[in-house]
């Protein structure tokens, strides 16, 4: 039985808190309440407790606190589909991400990919590019709950490889 | 007594403590649902991931932060620090501070912010707000004072000039954007260098500020690059005095330039061209052969007069040489004479089989003597022209 921490890393109501509740309870609201602080949420996974860090999202006025990201052993960098700073911001996070961790490997979720959006492909492709630690890009909807399992699973497996 | 004050402390700061060894077992807390001598990260979450960094904490070393974290409901500072035990064996302590009433309720202040700027960022008035900064980096802005000296400036006229605010400000707005003329009246038109040094356009409304009493007090210049649409003036204006088979100026260019001449009042020469028998090598060979003739044509004159002529096509088959002032009438003569033996020297190859040979007729007017108005001039040169055609017609017949 191993555990480990990981970090869901984002702009302010990208859907962090949303990808987590689907993950580990199944469900979604849609009232927004923003995260203050750091809330932590657990899962276990076959023979892997993940302890998942819901933590204050970037604002325009205050930045992630770092101290938050220690002793991870992976990221999800959200960003959310239909508003394009948070998906200028991913590179922004990869960098404070591996400020603190050097090299443990990022999912990214592109989330609400239920509302009508315009990434394109090669949008996509140049997301994937922006770091060699990103080991998946997924457009998530954790209204729908389409590709959040996939998502906390891709990185699990990953996890757990580099772990063992 | 001091277990007593401790407990105190406790309760009066809402502090709750834990004590752990290396193992990160519990060795002593004042929370009353946890056991001793159990993981402490079955209670606290928060520590998984962070070993490495508690066990390398020392007693002088800075303790572990972690504040604002959310436990059934209620928001803790947590802080991690190193306390050496009797026996030198190490332990650690972990705090647990309840954030203040307060600070619970300035969170639900920030949560209802933001959820007012996620129904922002998600609104048209955010999409139209980002389209008017859009369009403001492509707008110059100056405030300038009554005597038109810059007291502000925005981004875009920063990032156009490649300055700093300060070397903007206090400066007059004409050592930035100098004022053009224009054909029309009432347009403010600036031209002003960038940071490449290419001359941009600008097309500029000044907008006088008020004050309360409806006196100006300041005035807005705000300029908009309009290179574009002077390189398509340019571009009109161009074609509007071209012949487009051709390229060289047109009747319309000429007729402007004899104006100029005769206004000048000095001596010069025109010499009217015209292909003989235009019309039967157009029949005998098609419209395309008479075009490639007339190319032909004008690229041999091109190349036969001197740089300071010019050439140009007024109409069909009929050109003209515009011989620069300083040429007098022998040295033309001669140069004319050599015109018979340039065509016949060089025919039109038009293809493999159709090599077109040309002759042609010409007559020199000059000013004051054969002509004073440009009105009069074409049809003089037409007149001229033909009748020159049939008496060469009569002298071969």
């Amino acid at each position: 039985m191993i555990s480990y921490k990981i970090v869901l890393v984002g702009n302010f109501g990208v859907g962090k808190t949303s990808l987590i509740r689907r993950f580990v309870e199944n469900s979604f609201s849609e009232e927004y309440l923003s995260t203050i602080g750091v809330s932590i949420s657990k899962k276990t996974i076959g023979d892997a407790t993940i302890m998942i860090w819901d933590i204050e999202g970037h604002t325009e006025f205050k930045p992630i606190f770092k101290q938050y990201l220690l002793g991870a052993k992976g990221f999800i960098i959200v960003a959310d589909l239909l508003r394009q700073e948070s998906i200028d911001a991913i590179q922004k996070h990869i960098q404070l991400s591996h400020e603190v961790v050097q090299d443990a490997p990022i999912c990214i979720a592109l989330n609400k990919s239920d509302m009508p959006h315009q990434l394109d492909d090669d949008a996509l492709h140049h997301i994937q590019n922006l770091s060699p630690a990103i080991i998946k890009v997924l457009k998530t909807s954790a209204k729908s709950g389409s590709a959040v399992e996939e998502l906390f699973l891709h990185l699990n497996e990953a996890i757990c490889k580099q772990i063992s | 007594m001091q277990t007593n004050l401790l407990k105190f402390l406790c309760h009066k700061n809402a502090l709750s403590y834990i004590i752990f060894d290396t193992n990160f077992l519990i060795v002593q807390t004042n929370k009353e649902d946890i056991k001793n001598n159990s993981d402490i990260r079955e209670y606290l979450w928060e520590l998984v991931g962070l070993e490495d960094e508690i066990l390398a904490l020392t007693p002088q070393s800075e303790s572990i932060q972690i504040p604002m974290t959310l436990h059934n409901e209620l928001y803790y500072d947590l802080e991690i620090s190193n306390i050496e035990h009797q026996d030198n064996k190490a332990l650690f302590i972990i705090t647990m501070q309840q954030k203040s009433r307060h600070t619970q309720e300035y969170t639900s202040v920030l949560q209802k912010i933001n959820n007012k700027t996620l129904i922002y960022e998600l609104s048209d008035e955010k999409r139209q707000n980002g389209s008017y900064k859009e369009i403001n980096k492509h707008l110059i802005t100056l405030h300038v004072d009554l005597d038109g000296y810059i007291t502000m400036v925005n981004e875009a006229s920063l990032y156009f000039f490649n300055l700093d605010r300060e070397q903007m400000i206090g400066k007059h707005f004409s050592t930035f954007l100098k004022p053009q003329k224009s054909q029309l009246e009432h347009t403010n038109i600036f031209i002003a260098q960038n940071s490449s040094k290419q001359d941009i356009f600008f097309h500029a409304d000044i907008i006088p500020l008020t004050n309360n009493n409806a006196k100006v007090i300041e005035n807005i210049i705000i300029a908009q690059d309009i290179t574009h649409l002077k390189k398509m003036q340019h571009e009109l204006e161009f074609a509007q005095e071209h012949d487009t088979l051709t390229g060289l100026p047109n009747r319309h260019h000429f007729l402007k330039l004899l104006d100029k001449k005769i206004e000048q009042d000095r001596e010069f020469f025109l010499c009217f061209i015209d292909i003989d028998d235009f019309k039967i090598i157009n029949e005998e060979y098609g419209a395309h052969a008479a075009d490639m003739l007339l190319k032909h044509f004008s690229q041999l004159l091109v190349t036969f007069i001197d740089n300071d002529d010019m050439l140009m096509r007024l109409y069909g088959d009929t050109f003209v040489i515009v011989f620069e002032a300083e040429k007098n009438r022998e040295y033309i003569d001669i140069l004319l004479k050599k015109l018979t033996t340039l065509f016949i020297e060089n025919p039109l190859h038009y293809s493999s089989e159709d090599i077109i040979k040309f002759h042609a007729t010409n007559i020199l007017l000059s000013y004051p003597d054969d002509i004073t108005q440009s009105k009069e001039t074409l049809q003089l040169a037409q007149k001229l022209l033909k009748r020159k055609k049939i008496n060469k017609k009569k002298l071969q017949s």
